[in-house]
């Protein structure tokens, strides 16, 4: 009844204005064929121009609503009563985990001694993405704030009637029991960080922890790092893509000369002698291998192979340091909000090499070293292409996104073949298996998963090393399901810390799993 | 009998043919129950009917729609008395008006009403609001209150019974009322009993409006005026300066909170328009115009208009003064290029003020561009210039709020805004009402104005056409500078409209204006008629006259 009272009165007010109108121009018609008095008459018309005036004038404040929007925002630190008024009343929708369980809800209200407030149970562990946490007003980067629109928009006609309606419940692909762990386990590393796990399948995020808040950029999305051997990979990825062979042996000394003044060792000056194929540099991370290769395949492919295929795996290929690219597409996500896609799009995995790359620096990209810079998420997105069987998928934090692709039937781009894809996921099962990545498997056993990864150690002169761990997580039948990449700044070698969370974190996947298939059943 | 008339069934005339009478009303009142039923056009009726009924819905949608989420202020029960007393009076004055056989042009009576009706209600919103009245911390405190209450209502509205556990964990808090908060500060102003004469002027606004039509209706007490016009002009001249002369009113342009010179304005136009009907065909001429006397009149009195901005700082008022002022004279003299000299030398001033003055300086600049880059100024430049864009951001605010169909009634959240009900009426609107309610209301209030002249236009007599002229354009520019003030097409300059904006004295003024204005229409009307009687067409003596005497 409310509502129909409403639109009446609105329509009442249009009404009348409207029969004045008409009413206006009859009257001047008249009055112009009659009237002695010109002056008056005149003026009148005057009163009608200026009511043009004015209508174009209020349309042009409307069409101008971007920019005082913006004016606004910038001009509120100074104090707004509407916008402090409003954001303290308004009741947003709740932030749904992955489950889409209330209980579980990643953003509610409580009232606490009488006061209802906006209330993020996950804490810091979800700060850095989410929303809440300390300094929370701070963070400009957070699902809160940028879904800020969406979580206030009214979920029906009806609502946005209302005095001050109610928001829309919004449903994350984040998992709150997934990212809590991460954000424990990252916590207890007392190292600056990031912990992604991406459904390799959709590409939804289930678990996002990264250290970091708005004065210090978290890693994870916003943040370069050297990826060190996580990136023989996409070397070894090459190799197979160009369809080299697969059982040559492989050398695999303490180090190489790559020049007369360059000499690249193995981690811990380890030598391992031949290896067979790419999976054997994979499994102990054999950096004097992954330069064997590289020179040869520069040596048997030519440059223009290594620039094709990596732009493939999703890094920018730049010549100078100068032609640095940015991502300025923001599609980097799959995303209905285009503050999230602006502010959240992450610098693109990129690396500088040309023709004209020295045989060094050549040697030293097929490590991970030298101007090679990634994200964590944009590492992740790479490995859950792997975990795809070669098809890159854009990474999803909105459940509403995840349905709308498999409605749509999102295809991915295929950036490598699915029989390389197979072959990498092999070696990564032997790198936790046997390799660099044992450390993760005490973690899983007997839960019937499996893990496969890759470990990677970025040496940063002057400071301990970083450690990577990206992995894939094999169901029980054996299919790749999830990705788990852990970087941990100064953590020390990736097949220690980083490879031990990814096992937790297999674990922790697991046992969400069988409470899903709990509650369920 | 000819064939037309034979064609159109007339009847043959009663009587023989002779000399036209004038039938006195005693003698036909069946005709004169006809005419006055007849008297107000029906869409008049209509839109007067429609706007009364918006006025009460709306009211009762803000009293069962805002109250209950946003609590109320001390008094809010009162201003609904008062709103309710006055919808009563201003019906009663139009019922009052037909029983006086109003012959005059009726849309000058009913148009302010339905823009009343139209406007109140989001006015009424705006006053009874807990937190507009506030003042100081209080405000702040009242503020926080106001949007714990409107966040506890609308979980307890739009949440399910599991959803509200979820929240509380029990049973819900009791609602914060900040009533309690604001009835301390706003005490002495409550208390006060010249505010609450000045707030009573929405009551007393419609006999003001009868009084005036009731005095001017004859034609003796506009002759006295007119020929006695120095004393009431020395009257009001030496009122006004004293007034201005008191401490700080110059300073703030305000007498005990409330700003009562608008009530002078309707004497200075009187003035000025018998100023230029003694001179009408003069002033006309210009080579009449050369005579010492007549240009010391023309410009002492002309140069009325910078009074106010000398005295009181008040650059709103003077650019009312001078562009009715300009209206007059162009309208009296029935010569464009006296209009045309006085617009080039009040917009000169005008201009000059503009760069001299540094207050309308801030406020131009604050028109075309408030939001300038923060970036490009240092910590105290920025807080300096972000406390004039205060009001206007939130003027902006109302207005992209209301978007194009408006928030509803009561809706919209524009008592946020400083001066909401006052120079950023128009922007309370825009919020409630969107863009076509503005666009519509513009068009009321346009047709009020055009009303008005309407009158003017009939008038014959200069001292009569000036003087409605004046009065209108007193109307029709604050309207004007308002609204597009309002929408920064033109400097904000303070002023508000009558009938539509907060204002007692304003109101009052409006009211007497329109008041006089209905009188010399009713006047008109009845020479007109008496005219028409008096010569009637042949047709007319035929259908209604009855007889006629060779």
């Amino acid at each position: 009844m409310d509502h129909i009272i409403n639109w009446a009165l609105r329509a009442a007010f249009v009404l009348v204005g409207l029969g004045a109108g008409v009413w206006i121009f009859r009257w001047l018609i008249h009055a112009w064929r009659h009237a002695e008095e010109r002056w008056p008459l005149r003026i009148a018309i005057g009163m009608l121009l200026l009511a043009v005036v004015y209508g174009a004038g209020h349309y042009r404040l409307l069409a101008q609503r971007e920019t005082i929007e913006e004016g606004r925002r910038a001009y509120s630190q100074y104090g707004d009563p509407r916008r402090t008024e409003l954001r303290r009343a308004d009741v947003r929708g709740w932030m749904n985990d992955c489950s889409d369980d209330p209980a579980k809800a990643l953003a509610v209200y409580r009232a606490r001694n009488g006061v209802v407030e906006r209330t993020y149970p996950l804490g810091a562990a979800g700060a850095n993405l989410v929303g809440g946490g300390p300094d929370a007003d701070e963070r400009d980067f957070t699902i809160e704030r940028l879904f800020s629109e969406e979580l206030r928009e009214p979920p029906t006609l009806l609502e946005k009637g209302e005095l001050h309606p109610v928001g829309t419940d919004m449903r994350l692909t984040l998992c709150s029991d997934l990212t809590a762990r991460a954000w424990q386990l990252l916590r207890g590393t007392n190292r600056p960080g990031a912990v992604v796990v991406q459904d390799v399948q959709t590409g939804a995020v289930l678990a996002y922890a990264a250290t970091g808040g708005p004065d210090d950029p978290p890693f994870g999305i916003k943040r370069y790092a050297p990826p060190g051997s996580v990136f023989k990979l996409a070397l070894a990825a090459l190799w197979w893509e160009h369809g080299l062979p697969d059982s040559i042996t492989i050398p695999c000394p303490t180090s190489i000369q790559v020049t007369d003044r360059a000499r690249i060792q193995n981690f811990e000056g380890r030598g391992i002698g031949p290896v067979i194929g790419p999976t054997g540099v994979l499994i102990p991370s054999c950096n004097t291998g992954a330069v064997w290769m590289a020179l040869r395949m520069r040596e048997q492919l030519g440059e223009q192979a290594f620039i094709d295929a990596y732009q493939r795996f999703g890094f920018e290929v730049y010549p100078t340091a100068e032609e640095a690219p940015r991502d300025t597409s923001y599609r980097f996500w799959s995303t209905t909000s285009r503050d999230f896609a602006r502010r959240m799009t992450p610098p693109p995995n990129r690396i500088r090499m040309s023709e004209r790359t020295g045989r060094a620096e050549w040697a030293q990209l097929s490590i991970g070293q030298g101007p090679l810079d990634v994200t964590v998420i944009g590492i992740s997105r790479f490995i859950s292409a792997i975990g795809n069987g070669g098809v890159m998928l854009p990474p999803k934090v909105e459940y509403a996104a995840v349905e709308q692709a498999e409605e749509d039937g999102e295809q991915g781009v295929r950036v490598m073949s699915a029989q390389t894809a197979l072959k990498l996921q092999t070696a990564m099962i032997g790198v936790v298996d046997s390799g660099t990545g044992v450390a993760a498997q005490p973690f899983f056993q007997g839960t019937g998963w499996d893990l496969g990864g890759k470990t990677g150690t970025a040496q940063i002169p002057g400071r301990p090393d970083d450690g990577w761990f990206s992995g894939l997580i094999f169901d029980p039948q054996g299919r790749a399901r999830y990705s788990v990449v852990i970087y941990l700044q100064g953590g020390g070698p990736g097949g220690r810390m980083p490879a031990s969370i990814g096992g937790a974190m297999t674990r922790a996947l697991v046992e969400h799993q069988q409470a899903a298939r709990e509650v369920q059943g | 009998m000819s064939l037309i008339d034979r064609v159109l069934r007339r009847g043959k005339p009663v009587g023989p043919s002779g000399v036209p009478i004038n039938v006195r009303t005693h003698n036909r009142p069946e005709l004169e129950r006809r005419e006055a039923a007849m008297s107000m056009p029906g869409t008049l009726g209509l839109g007067l009917l429609i706007s009364t009924l918006f006025y009460l819905i709306a009211h009762y949608a803000v009293v069962k729609g805002v109250w209950p989420v946003h609590g109320t202020a001390p008094g809010s029960g009162g201003v609904l008395i008062r709103d309710i007393a006055s919808v009563i009076g201003w019906l009663l004055l139009v019922v009052v008006m037909r029983a006086m056989k109003y012959r005059g042009n009726w849309a000058v009576i009913v148009l302010p009403i339905v823009i009343f009706l139209m406007i109140r209600p989001s006015l009424f919103q705006i006053f009874t609001d807990p937190v507009y009245q506030a003042t100081g911390g209080t405000r702040q405190e009242a503020n926080s209150i106001k949007a714990e209450r409107s966040q506890l209502t609308t979980i307890l509205r739009a949440y399910d019974q599991e959803r509200q556990q979820q929240v509380f964990r029990g049973p819900p808090p009791e609602l914060p009322d900040p009533i309690e908060t604001v009835r301390v500060v706003t005490r002495p102003e409550r208390n006060s009993l010249l505010r609450l004469a000045s707030t009573l002027t929405v009551v007393v606004a419609p006999l003001a409006m009868l009084l005036a039509f009731m005095a001017t209706r004859r034609p003796g007490p506009l002759r006295v005026f007119r020929d006695k016009r120095v004393w009431p002009f020395l009257v009001t001249f030496l009122a006004f300066a004293a007034m201005a002369a008191i401490p700080n009113v110059r300073a703030t342009g305000k007498l005990a909170g409330m700003t009562p010179w608008e009530l002078f304005l309707p004497i200075f136009v009187g003035v000025w328009a018998a100023v230029l009907a003694d001179d009408a065909y003069n002033l006309g001429t210009p080579g009449q115009l050369i005579s010492p006397r007549r240009i010391l009149t023309i410009v002492l009195y002309g140069a009325l208009p910078v009074i106010p901005f000398l005295a009181i700082h008040d650059l709103g008022l003077s650019i009312i003064l001078a562009g009715s002022f300009a209206a007059m004279l162009l309208v009296g003299t029935r010569r464009a290029w006296w209009g045309g000299l006085m617009l080039v030398i009040w917009a000169g001033l005008v201009l000059l003020a503009f760069s001299v003055d540094e207050r309308s300086q801030t406020r131009l600049a604050l028109s075309k561009n408030p939001y300038l880059d923060l970036s490009a100024m240092t910590e105290p430049q920025r807080e300096e210039w972000a406390a004039k864009v205060h009001q206007i951001k939130l003027f902006d605010a109302n207005v992209l709020a209301g978007g194009l169909f408006g928030e509803g009634p009561g809706r919209g959240h524009a008592e946020t805004a400083p001066n909401a009900a006052d120079d950023g009426y128009i922007t309370t609107v825009a919020a409630q009402w969107g863009l076509l309610g503005a666009i519509g209301f513009v068009l009321v209030y346009t047709a009020f104005v055009i009303q008005m002249l309407a009158v003017a236009v009939r008038e014959r007599s200069a001292f009569e056409r000036s003087l409605v002229t004046g009065l209108a354009m007193l109307i029709a520019i604050p309207f004007w500078l308002s609204a597009l003030g309002g929408i920064r097409v033109v400097p904000l300059t303070g002023v508000a409209a009558a009938f539509a904006a907060h204002g007692g004295a304003k109101l009052l003024a409006s009211a007497v204006g329109v008041g006089i204005i209905a009188g010399i229409s009713h006047r008109r009307a009845v020479e007109e008629r008496l005219r028409a009687t008096a010569d009637p067409a042949p047709e007319e003596l035929l259908s209604e006259q009855g007889v006629r005497i060779r």
